[in-house]
């Protein structure tokens, strides 16, 4: 039978190698090739999977849109070693004013007793709020330099003090844009310009569920790759897809569990599809489905 | 956009001064600021005043700049003899400006461009002048190219350079170099690369810069991909970066003239 010749895409690019924690360490990006196409370039790393976990739950879990299955840290202490991921993604929720304003000390605490309980790389999001974010982001990333963690987000409205928790604490950053290249790398500049080096940086296109908007989320992922591959060496930058909370604030997850497994994992892999490098992701059953994924479609020769 | 900074020339009359007092630095520091404000390659030129020493001049001001940068330098100046001098003292590939398509011209230049690895930039008139039409032109840059690929040039390794002529003089004839450009585009596959030398469109103009500029955006639109310019002119170089934008050449940042 005669043999058909694939066509191969040259990239002119490589992707930038992010390395996140100390010891484990996981490192994302250096590919120079889409998704899964082993065959146009190098995929040096695999896609990591991040558990999420809250600082503290949103008061009353039904209200608030979430399932039993979310975890605190209080939760996760009780039990660290049954949940699989590579890495932990905290959001400090409580921190807002609107919620529980926690103040940064009881925050380094809660933190402490969670580093305690395992060794995995943290992910850390900020609230959102700009005062309180300045204000505990930098203490924790003050707490934890030598950790070289993840710490997000950058806006176009924080990047002096994101900056400085960079490159005093030497931790890396997540960017964040509204499903926009253009600010996306503009804001990668102008960290740039600040000193922060490129592979300090992991970009956040904002995710949206499956039904929910993950079809425009993904273009955007799409994009942003390619343009990176292609040249762009300010989109050149491994990529992060929130997919655990906004998959089961879905109807279609509230009505049944394995609906809302299903919803998370197909969510998840589409991201990874797209050029996602890592996934944050929330019902161990849905990690371990993409898990599974992730290992077959890697042992694919193409 | 291949950028070829064209401020180290003897018609300049700071740098024939330079060159008479062998102020190093002078030529340095303009090396250096031309390449910061985003030149990719240098032109050196001795200029009129030194016809008789013309070959010692060009390799006084390669050995000075290539002391201060790496960038390749475009050895410029109408005899071959010359231009040998300079590319004997490249550190890396240079580029010739320039050869036309007189034969013997071209063959000695298409010689030593493979001598010394260079790329060579070639303009589109010969021992006749320059073509006044469309064809003609495009039918010099044909023969150009089939010799220069015959002799084993590769055509990376080729600038085209379609000739523009002075605003001030020839309005008529400016439409035509931009579709010269165009139609340079297929003549080969992949296509040969294609050099203006700016300055030369508002020669004698009184409002120089917005001539420049504003030619230099119907060019890129045409397909130019290199050109020798002044890099210190901002308006210049930032126009060439909107530009990039508008023709979906590069991804687009709202703060572009801040970064």
């Amino acid at each position: 039978m005669t043999q058909v010749e694939s066509y191969k895409e040259k990239w002119t690019t490589k992707i930038a190698e992010v390395k996140l924690g100390t010891d484990p360490e996981v490192r994302v990006g250096r590919q120079k090739a889409l998704p899964f196409l082993n065959y146009e370039g190098p995929i040096p790393n695999k896609p990591a999977i991040a558990l999420e976990i809250y600082d503290k739950l949103p008061s009353g879990l039904p209200e608030a849109g979430l399932p039993a299955h979310f975890l605190s840290i209080d939760k996760f202490i009780q039990n660290p070693e049954t949940y699989q991921a590579d890495l932990i993604s905290l959001k400090l929720a409580s921190i807002h004013p609107d919620e529980s304003n926690t103040p940064k000390e009881e925050i380094i605490e809660l933190f402490k007793k969670l580093e305690k309980t395992t060794r995995l790389p943290f992910i850390i999001w900020g609230c959102g709020h700009l005062e309180r974010d300045k204000e505990v982001l930098l203490a924790l990333a003050k707490e934890t330099v030598g950790k070289n963690y993840l710490f997000g987000t950058v806006t176009q409205n924080n990047l002096e003090f994101m900056a400085k928790l960079a490159l005093e604490y030497n931790h890396n950053l997540i960017i964040e844009t509204p499903l926009d290249l253009n600010i996306a790398k503009q804001i990668a500049l102008s960290l740039k310009n600040s000193g922060v080096s490129l592979n300090k940086m992991i970009i956040y296109p904002t995710t949206g569920a499956l039904g929910y908007g993950l079809e425009y989320a993904y273009s955007i992922t799409e994009r942003i790759r390619l343009a990176g591959l292609q040249g762009e060496e300010n989109l050149a930058l491994p990529m992060i897809a929130a997919v655990g909370e906004i998959s089961w604030r879905t109807k279609q997850s509230a009505e049944r569990e394995t609906t809302g497994i299903l919803w998370e994992s197909l969510s998840a892999v589409s991201y990874i599809q797209a050029g996602s490098d890592i996934v944050t992701m929330s019902h161990p059953e849905a990690i371990r489905l993409n898990l599974e994924t992730r290992f077959n479609l890697e042992d694919e020769v193409l | 956009m291949f950028i070829i900074g064209e401020k180290i020339n003897g018609t300049f009359s700071k740098v024939t001064e330079a060159i008479k007092n062998k102020d190093k630095k002078y030529i340095q520091d303009l090396a250096l600021k031309q390449i910061q404000a985003g030149a990719d390659s240098l032109d050196i030129s001795s200029g009129p005043a030194f016809q008789n020493q013309a070959d010692t001049v060009m390799e006084w001001l390669v050995k000075t700049v290539i002391e201060v940068t790496d960038v390749p330098l475009c050895i410029d100046n109408p005899v071959p003899l010359v231009i040998e001098a300079g590319l004997k003292c490249c550190k890396g590939p240079a580029i010739i400006n320039s050869t036309s398509a007189e034969k013997s011209k071209l063959e000695a230049l298409t010689d030593l461009a493979l001598k010394y690895n260079s790329s060579l930039i070639a303009l589109v008139m010969n021992e006749a002048g320059v073509p006044q039409d469309i064809d003609s032109r495009t039918a010099l840059a044909l023969e150009i190219l089939s010799y220069t690929s015959e002799k084993g040039l590769s055509t990376e390794n080729l600038y085209l350079d379609p000739l523009i002529l002075p605003l001030n003089v020839a309005q008529d004839k400016i439409k035509d170099t931009l579709e010269t450009i165009r139609n340079f585009q297929i003549l080969s596959d992949p296509a040969p690369k294609i050099i203006v030398g700016l300055s030369n469109v508002s020669q004698q103009a009184k409002y120089r810069p917005i001539i420049n500029r504003t030619f230099m955006t119907m060019a890129m639109e045409a397909g130019l991909s290199a050109v020798i310019l002044n890099p210190l002119d901002k308006e210049l170089m930032q126009t060439i970066k909107t530009a990039k934008f508008l023709l979906n050449q590069e991804i687009y940042y709202p703060d572009f003239l801040e970064n």
